[in-house]
């Protein structure tokens, strides 16, 4: 009767599991092994034999119940396994796009001043910002260029209606720098600046990095031992050839031009030179105590040089046929 | 500025043997733009003397003439009106070339044999007269080529001449450049002046003119010729150095500054009188210019008067009535020393442009006046005759300040130095007098009268660097103190932002500051933006305000550019209008199919949410709330929001109206974002953080019917103000509005993510939040529970 009974449960579970997916079988798990399911209900009975039937009871119950576990184990491993076989037909198609948009792109100005920025910090550069709408105090005076100096012809400036005007260059931020900051001052300042000049060679908004480092004993030779390491770092080639002529920036003294040689040709990159008295003076450092050298160079032209494009209009087209190269 | 090896041998004739000259000049300072041959190749063409010329009936202008080059002889027919019996003119025989390419043949023109062509100096190449033939000097040697004849066989280098270098600016100039890097002699200046008069003019400075005028020399010439023609020679070193020929006078004075780097003057001494005044003008006062306009003086301005009638603005320009003309017999040349402060300004306020004007800004030798008088008088006595008068002179040239070199300042500034009597040497070879001083080892050097840029030690530093070159300095890595560089944990750092925008399909653009005001009209509701006094164009007079319209023009581009589907973002300083701050602003525009061109794709054009996603993924660990703004002039009123961050608004966000989108030529709604980068750097992305429990998520899903107009943030924030601890978040996962629901009415459905704090929560405790939820729910907004 009690076999009989337990033989008619393990049946009843072997039809509904052979019927059964693997979502259900959670279900008939708990029909079966549950509270008030049918093995369930039977090890509760088991308490209420009187206690020298229990424990035959409870043996015969726990085979039954370990019988349904493995066919339900069983059924289980069946179902995945067939599962597993059918998802093994599945196939996609590889060479298909993934879902989502496709990457953009940071701005090659951007990329580049990056790439300075990260070269100059492995040297303890700090990058420094400043203004683009600046005053004449900044943007010429405190870099020694008096009112009037034909070396204001050197910059054609935008004014603006209340006198004041867009920076010309990023040596302001040498001025603003050295006034809120103690020695040893070792800057880059990258950022845009305006002159009024529209060619093919030229826009009326262009990007510069500032470089200024000052502190006892900075000597020209260190500048030269500068531009040569960070051209070469910037292009990749140890071997690079830097030169240096002799030019004029009243905020230098003495001032030069750096020239690199790229792909046999030589192409003035910077100017440079040991940073005038004068404009440590106006920067709150006293001249007497401390010496540096400031240089400056232009990141579009750096940008174009370096991806090997030479159109700097396309730098300021923003047309994403152009822009998505440098994805 | 354009100089000639030819002219600067007058000065240096080594200066023709110095090989890689154009390395020269590189390599100290004078940067060479370009270099050129002077003339054209005129290979076998030859001066010819005409000895004979015939009319050829029924031929109209053209006649027969006979020639005479060397021992040979031609006949050519030539139509040129100024041909002359006599004359001497450059002569292509047949067989050779003109420099346009033209090959010469003997040609039978008019039934007459034709052994050549008389040229044109535009024919020769030799600038762009094409009136008549190129008369040649008289005393050209018939037979002698052309080339040699006008020194052709030289090179023109254009310079560029730093603005501290007024002592570069002319031949001499540059000869005394190159005789001091290759340890040359440069030919002294004639400075005699031999009289044959003793006419002579009165010459006053004013008192407050002494400081802006220190010299000023006059010197009367009487009975010359003004009418003659210059001499080619001299009209061809004008023309390879750029300048045009004038007239004679005129042309000699341009000679002589170009020669030797001191302006000159020439009046005509019966409109100028007998007296010179040199003052500053008076308030008010006009005067015609050389050039035709009128000049509006001003009391800085310094007048040379005659008979105190303003004749020329000193250093300037001459005024119309007291120059020379064809007409001229009396002149009085001047050559005077003004100071660069004096000069400097004119005449960009004048708005004129003057060579003499850009030499004096940059300072021009005081010793020159006398020398310069001297060789433009020889020049004119030669080719327009006339009689010497007598010279004047007022003031004299100042002397220079001593400027001292500590011992060891050039090794410490340049990191290597040349020995003590080498930095010496090279000083003097510069002009400086220079003597040592013993006690601190120091050099004490005077700077010669053409140099103005010497002043401090650093200067001098510049000059012996300059004259070694900078190979020699060595090239060092600085041994330096460390210093870390500071590295704060910011919501937002311009690289990081950049590169999650890009990450999230974005382009960055790089467009201008200043923007058509029609922009900052439209997008900012600006009217009166920062404007440039001197713009490119109308198109890019404003500073803008907001990087919005330039997105969105720059997002019209490439859809017209044949772009489907198009996502920008810009990050750079603005400048709104009435404040003193330039915030970076980084804006973000998404427009076109959220996945155009895609096997999977999503046609759907990007909108609110999808810019909205962007910008919480890129503002990640801090919490922005979104309070829906209707007035901003570039947003849709029903589609748009401000983003407060705390108490602070740090942008917008929405799509930008259709009449705009319209206006500027976009095929797709457009949803953009702009937030002020600055504010955001400045907050930290994350305080604190603390370890999350291991106790199970519970969740469950609360549905309930509210006014449209309850924004479901407001329900969210109303299960959120209850503070139950257990609740770990509140997500709105369906929101529905439609027939199921009432007219007005929107279903959303909340799900309540909890946690037990201690333990797991039981059923009990479960139910009792989800009540708690909805009754708040019901209170605050009125809202009816759905389902179970």
């Amino acid at each position: 009767m009690v076999a009989a009974q337990e033989q008619e449960i393990l049946n009843q579970a072997a039809q509904q599991l052979a019927a059964a997916e693997i979502a259900d079988l959670d279900k008939i798990k708990s029909e079966f092994l549950g509270k008030r399911g049918h093995i369930g209900r039977m090890l509760q009975q088991i308490g209420q034999l009187p206690p020298e039937q229990r424990k035959e009871a409870g043996i015969k119950t726990n085979a039954v119940r370990s019988k349904f576990e493995q066919m339900l184990s069983a059924r289980r491993e069946e179902l995945k396994r067939q599962r597993f076989a059918s998802q093994e037909h599945e196939a996609v198609d590889v060479t298909l796009a993934g879902r989502g948009p496709r990457a953009g792109a940071l701005h090659p100005i951007s990329q580049v001043t990056e790439r300075v920025a990260q070269i100059f910090a492995s040297m303890g550069f700090a990058v420094a910002d400043g203004p683009e709408i600046e005053d004449d105090f900044h943007n010429f005076e405190a870099l020694n260029h008096p009112e009037d100096h034909p070396a204001r012809s050197m910059h054609d400036t935008f004014y603006l209606q209340d006198g004041r005007l867009l920076r010309t260059h990023t040596s302001p931020v040498q001025i603003r720098y050295l006034k809120s900051n103690s020695r040893p001052v070792r800057i880059i300042a990258p950022g845009r600046c305006y002159r009024v000049d529209n060619d093919a060679t030229h826009s009326p908004m262009f990007h510069q990095v500032e470089g200024l480092w000052v502190d006892d004993q900075v000597r020209f030779s260190d500048l030269k031992g500068i531009l040569l390491a960070f051209f070469s770092e910037f292009f990749e080639d140890a071997s690079l050839q830097v030169r240096f002529r002799p030019s004029y920036f009243p905020f230098t003294e003495p001032s030069a031009e750096c020239d690199i040689k790229l792909r046999g040709k030589w192409l003035e990159v910077a100017g440079c030179g040991m940073v005038h008295p004068n404009v440590l003076a106006a920067g709150g450092h006293d001249p007497q105590l401390c010496q540096g050298w400031a240089f400056g160079t232009g990141l579009d032209r750096l940008a174009m040089l370096r991806y090997g494009f030479g159109d700097l209009r396309a730098l300021f087209e923003n047309d994403l046929r152009f822009l998505a190269q440098f994805a | 500025m354009l100089v000639s090896v030819d002219w600067i041998a007058d000065y240096l004739p080594q200066v023709r043997s110095i090989e890689y000259l154009p390395h020269l000049f590189t390599d100290h300072g004078l940067e060479v733009e370009s270099c050129a041959a002077a003339g054209p190749d005129l290979a076998g063409l030859v001066a010819a003397r005409v000895t004979e010329v015939k009319s050829l009936a029924g031929s109209g202008k053209a006649r027969l003439c006979s020639i005479e080059h060397g021992s040979k002889s031609s006949q050519v027919v030539c139509a040129a009106a100024n041909l002359a019996n006599r004359g001497i003119y450059a002569f292509a025989p047949a067989g050779t070339t003109l420099p346009d390419g033209r090959r010469i043949e003997t040609a039978t023109v008019h039934g007459q044999r034709s052994e050549g062509m008389l040229c044109s100096a535009s024919e020769l190449g030799l600038g762009d007269d094409c009136s008549g033939l190129l008369r040649l000097d008289k005393g050209s040697e018939p037979g002698t080529e052309l080339s040699r004849l006008l020194a052709l066989d030289d090179q023109v280098y254009d310079l560029a001449i730093t603005p501290n270098r007024g002592d570069w600016l002319s031949m001499r100039g540059i000869a005394r450049e190159l005789a001091a890097l290759r340890k040359f002699r440069i030919k002294p200046l004639k400075s005699t002046i031999t009289a044959g008069g003793t006419e002579k003019i009165e010459v006053a400075i004013d008192p407050d003119a002494r400081q802006a005028c220190l010299r000023f020399c006059a010197l009367p010439i009487s009975g010359v010729k003004a009418d003659v023609a210059t001499p080619l020679w001299m009209r061809e070193r004008l023309r390879r150095c750029g300048v045009r020929p004038v007239s004679v006078i005129v042309d000699i004075t341009n000679y002589a500054m170009l020669a030797i780097g001191q302006p000159l003057h020439a009046f005509d001494r019966q409109q100028l009188g007998e007296s010179i005044t040199v003052r500053f003008a008076n308030r008010g006062e006009r005067m015609e210019l050389l050039d035709g306009s009128e000049a509006k003086l001003s009391k800085d301005m310094l007048l040379v008067c005659g008979d105190h009638k303003p004749a020329a603005i000193a250093g300037v320009m001459g005024g119309k009535t007291s120059g020379v003309s064809l007409a001229t017999e009396n002149i009085v040349l001047e050559a005077a020393h003004f100071s660069p402060a004096a000069i400097r300004g004119k005449t960009r306020e004048l708005n004129v442009n003057s060579e003499a004007a850009f030499r004096f800004e940059r300072g021009v030798d005081p010793n020159l006046p006398i020398a310069a008088l001297a060789l433009a008088a020889r020049l004119i006595k030669k080719i327009c005759g006339g009689r010497i008068g007598s010279l004047t002179e007022v003031g004299a040239a100042p002397a220079a300040g001593e400027v001292k070199l500590a011992d060891g300042r050039v090794e410490k500034l340049l990191g290597f130095s040349p020995s003590r009597s080498e930095n010496a040497a090279i000083l003097r070879r510069l002009g400086c007098t220079v003597h040592g001083s013993k006690p601190d080892k120091a050099l004490i050097a005077r700077p010669p009268s053409w140099r103005f840029d010497i002043e401090r030690a650093e200067d001098l530093v510049e000059e012996i660097v300059r004259v070694l070159g900078y190979e020699s300095v060595p090239t060092t890595m600085p041994q330096f103190t460390g210093r870390f560089l500071p590295c704060p944990e910011p919501l937002l750092a311009p690289t990081a932002a950049r590169r999650h925008l890009a990450a999230e399909g974005f382009f960055e653009t790089v467009t201008f500051s200043f923007v058509p005001p029609a922009w900052e009209a439209d997008f900012y509701g600006n009217s009166k933006p920062l404007t440039l006094a001197n713009p490119l164009s109308e198109e890019a007079s404003a500073m803008r305000s907001g990087l919005l319209a330039s997105l969105v023009a720059g997002a019209a581009y490439n859809f017209s550019h044949s772009q489907r589907s198009v996502r920008l973002f810009e990050l750079s300083r603005c400048f709104p209008a009435g404040s003193s701050n330039q915030p970076r602003m980084l804006a973000a525009l998404a427009c076109g199919p959220r996945l155009a061109d895609h096997w999977d794709g999503c046609e759907r054009s990007c909108d609110f949410f999808d810019i909205k996603a962007v910008l919480v993924r890129l503002l990640a660990g801090c919490r922005i709330d979104f309070r829906k703004e209707s007035s901003h002039p570039a947003l849709h009123p029903g589609k748009a929001a401000r983003l407060m961050l705390g108490t602070r608004q740090i942008g917008i966000i929405g799509e930008i109206r259709p009449q705009l989108a319209d206006r500027y030529a976009l095929p797709h709604p457009a949803a953009v974002f702009e937030i002020d980068f600055d504010a955001c750097a400045t907050v930290m992305r994350l305080a604190s953080a603390k370890p999350q429990s291991r106790l199970p998520l519970v969740r469950r899903d609360l549905a309930v019917e509210a006014d449209a107009g309850v924004e479901a943030g407001q329900l969210v924030e109303s299960i959120l103000m209850l503070a139950i601890p257990e609740i770990f978040a509140v997500d709105v996962f369906d929101v529905y509005a439609g027939e199921q629901v009432g007219a007005g009415k929107k279903s959303v459905g909340l799900r309540i993510t909890m946690q037990g704090a201690e333990a797991n929560l039981v059923d009990e405790r479960i139910d009792a939040i989800v009540e708690e939820a909805a009754a708040s729910l019901a209170k605050n907004h009125a809202t009816i529970r759905r389902g179970s």
